[in-house]
């Protein structure tokens, strides 16, 4: 599934406050692309990242997966959309604190009225080492845990493309690394699209297409 | 976990302080509107029940017809309870203003008089010229007369129509029962006595021996229609139809000579009273429930918001956040459903008894209690009703913050929790302290939650105002007290009381206020003249 981003703004705001979060930004993402977004804090990537999966609207300019603008239907359309072609990681986990690791994980099929696939979900639990976590409830598991919990959830939709905003920036170096590690491998293996914002370089080397956001403008960093 | 709405259940569970006091505001709401429901329940039902033992449990009474007319309503299919009694004749009582009225009751004509057939020694009387006698007219008829004693009664019975002269005659009854005395009959000067079957036929001639035949009709919509063309039917003059208003009005159904009565007064107030305190407390748990809801849902947003980025349409959010309050009053409304229909009784108890139990048709507050105790109020309609209500309310309450979660963007998820503020020309100033410039700007950034607090506080004003209002409203009562007969009542029909008496009376200390009335009795002898007596009635306030 190919994305086309065409010439998107984004406005914030009117006369004085006004603010330009993205100025006429385009892109394609190709089918099990692994990109990353880099920039300067405040520079439009979260912005950029919201419209393309679909959790605001651009100003102008519109996105188009394979042939359909998804910002051209009703909130039912897009929510199913979200629900069943899109993966979500946040930088805060965003875990339903009242639910179990697993009820989290589950939470998009049961919105979905679909049926748990149960030796899928053994597997995303043990390829993320939380077999044994699944019982427990986020605030009783670390930091790590709980973002390959948000790892597991974003995938268990089977979805074609993985969102994530910053998700090493609430956890230290090493557990930072040990998910983004964890979350190559499943990209790699399952053959997903991922998209990744980050401020950490070597997390943005990892991934096959680089690209900066500055002031609202983005560019593609070209291959070595 | 089967479904996405388990979710409601946790955040219930988690939020307990929440949970607690909205159970609370259902719980209260619930307990007030099934005690208001009943109460209006128990207070229709004693009106009825009242209605029907001070005057029958009758619709309407065809008086003066004859055996042929009699039967032609006992066989009308429109009809049902028709019973049929004969007026032998009354007994001025000696020196009293009473009447004794002696009637023949066919069949069970007497159940629908719970007033007069309440035996009280012996029985009812079986066979010609027994009698059946209330309490306070033996003391008239002579000394220590009892079951068993024979009484001659110098009776006389006249026609409605006038075509003849008044028929008297005298008979000997044997007395087989005493009947409880009413207090109805001091109030219109007569008094019941029941003559055993067959008594009229062989004391009356023919032209005198008429009937009078109580009915119900099957279609009370239709009440006045049908006793309009049975009336036609069977050739009867309207004047000698008489409307048991007291029931007629108690139930509602109209006809020709609708008025209001006076028994209206106390059971309306109480009505009005119970549906404004409902609808205050209603109001007040609804704002509760709302504010509430509206806090919690804004402290936990960001989940809602989560849910939004991960798919969950608007309508699901709707669902989850309605569905907390759902459970809550599932959990809270039988309860106050329970508790409601138990203190029912004990609510209006204390509510009436602020009252003058007359208003009601009761003696004595005593006996007002013991007449809602006894009424058995468990009217499945009314606990429908309640309940329907107070989810109504409920749920309107919970409107506002189920919407609000369910329009919250996405993006609250992937952004830190943000605060929306509303840009208002904001201007600088100097901040002479910082606490009361934070509270300022608090109160300002919340303008609907300041206005809900305010409003609040506006509607427990408004309660308590009201409810004062409501104890002042209840002592106007004793303007009504004032209204029903003084403390004494002195009577002399034939010679009346001389107005240097009258002075005298007024004089005395003991006296706080005295009322009379003039009075003309007109009486029609033998020969169709009228005669008039003029009289004086005094009530007295000691
Ligand atoms: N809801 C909003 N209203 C007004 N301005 C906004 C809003 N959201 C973002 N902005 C502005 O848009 C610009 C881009 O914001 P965005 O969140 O995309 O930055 P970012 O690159 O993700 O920064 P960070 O690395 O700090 O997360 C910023 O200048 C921000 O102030
Ligand atoms: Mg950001």
């Amino acid at each position: 599934m190919e994305i086309q981003v065409n010439d998107i703004s984004k406005i914030y705001g009117t006369n004085e406050s006004q603010v330009i979060a993205l100025n006429h930004v385009s892109m394609t993402i190709f089918e099990s692309d692994f990109i990353s977004i880099m920039g300067p804090s405040g520079s439009g990537k979260s912005t950029l990242l919201h419209i393309i999966s679909g959790l605001d609207k651009p100003s102008s300019g519109n996105v188009i997966y394979s042939s359909t603008d998804i910002h051209n239907g009703n909130d039912k359309k897009l929510s199913a959309f979200r629900r069943q072609r899109i993966g979500f990681i946040f930088q805060q986990f965003n875990l339903l604190p009242v639910l179990t690791a697993r009820e989290n994980i589950i939470m998009p099929l049961l919105l979905d009225k679909k049926k748990i696939d149960e030796p899928y979900l053994q597997e995303l639990s043990s390829f993320l080492g939380l077999e044994n976590r699944l019982s427990h409830l986020p605030h009783e598991l670390s930091g790590g845990q709980q973002q390959r919990v948000a790892i597991a959830r974003a995938l268990i939709a089977k979805p074609d493309i993985i969102f994530a905003d910053e998700p090493t920036g609430n956890l230290d170096s090493k557990s930072g690394s040990e998910v983004m590690k964890m979350l190559c491998n499943i990209r790699e293996k399952m053959n997903k699209t991922l998209v990744i914002i980050t401020h950490d370089p070597r997390i943005a080397e990892m991934a096959d297409r680089r690209f900066t956001i500055i002031d609202g403008e983005l560019a593609e960093v070209s291959a070595q | 976990m089967k479904s996405y709405l388990s979710f409601a259940f946790k955040e219930l569970q988690a939020q307990k302080v929440m949970a607690s006091l909205i159970l609370i505001a259902a719980i209260l709401s619930s307990i007030m509107t099934t005690a208001i429901g009943q109460s209006l329940g128990i207070l229709q039902t004693m009106r009825t029940e009242q209605a029907a033992s001070l005057n029958g449990d009758r619709y309407a009474t065809f008086h003066q017809m004859t055996e042929e007319q009699m039967l032609q309503l006992k066989n009308d299919n429109r009809l049902y309870d028709v019973g049929s009694l004969i007026n032998v004749g009354y007994v001025k009582l000696g020196s009293s203003s009473l009447t004794l009225y002696a009637r023949e009751y066919l069949d069970n004509a007497l159940d629908a008089y719970p007033a007069i057939n309440k035996v009280k020694k012996g029985r009812l009387p079986t066979s010609p010229f027994e009698i059946a006698l209330p309490e306070n007219a033996l003391q008239y008829l002579g000394e220590d007369i009892d079951i068993g004693d024979t009484v001659e009664l110098q009776e006389e019975i006249s026609l409605m129509n006038g075509t003849l002269p008044p028929y008297s005659f005298s008979a000997e009854f044997v007395i087989c029962g005493i009947l409880e005395s009413n207090y109805i009959g001091y109030s219109t000067g007569s008094l019941d006595a029941v003559l055993g079957e067959g008594t009229a036929s062989a004391l009356l001639p023919e032209d005198y021996l008429l009937y009078s035949t109580d009915f119900k009709t099957k279609d009370t919509a239709q009440f006045q229609n049908i006793i309009d063309k049975l009336a036609n039917e069977i050739g009867l003059e309207k004047s000698n139809i008489q409307y048991n208003w007291v029931l007629l009005d108690a139930l509602g159904i109209s006809y020709e000579e609708a008025g209001t009565s006076d028994m209206d007064t106390g059971f309306s107030f109480m009505t009005f009273a119970c549906i404004m305190v409902g609808t205050l407390v209603l109001f007040a748990a609804g704002l509760v429930i709302y504010n509430i809801l509206k806090i919690a849902v804004t402290k936990r947003i960001k989940e809602y918001g989560t849910l939004r980025a991960i798919g969950s349409t608007r309508g699901q959010i709707y669902r989850v956040v309605s569905l907390q309050l759902l459970i809550l009053c599932g959990m809270g409304i039988p309860i106050g459903l329970l508790i409601g229909a138990l203190s029912a009784k004990a609510f209006l108890i204390a509510a009436t008894g602020i009252l003058n139990p007359d208003l009601f048709m009761a003696n004595s507050t005593t006996e007002l209690n013991t007449m809602i105790g006894n009424i058995s109020s468990n009217n499945i309609r009314i606990y429908i009703v309640s309940v329907a209500i107070t989810l109504l309310f409920a749920m309107l309450a919970a409107f506002p913050a189920a919407r609000y979660a369910s329009h919250v963007s996405p993006t609250v998820a992937m952004s830190g929790q943000r605060v929306k503020i509303k840009r208002r020309g904001r201007k600088a100033k100097t901040i002479h302290s910082f606490e009361a410039y934070y509270a300022r700007l608090n109160l300002k950034r919340g303008r609907s939650r300041t206005a809900i607090t305010i409003l609040s506080l506006v509607m427990s004003i408004t309660v308590f105002v009201s409810l004062q209002s409501f104890t002042s409203l209840l002592d106007t009562s004793s303007d009504v007290q004032d209204m029903s007969l003084g403390d004494y009542l002195v009577t002399n029909e034939t010679v009346g009381i001389a107005p240097e008496s009258i002075d005298k009376i007024r004089e005395n200390e003991m006296i706080e206020d005295l009322s009379t009335t003039k009075l003309s009795v007109y009486t029609q002898d033998k020969n169709l003249i009228l005669n008039c007596n003029r009289g004086n009635h005094s009530k007295l306030q000691a």
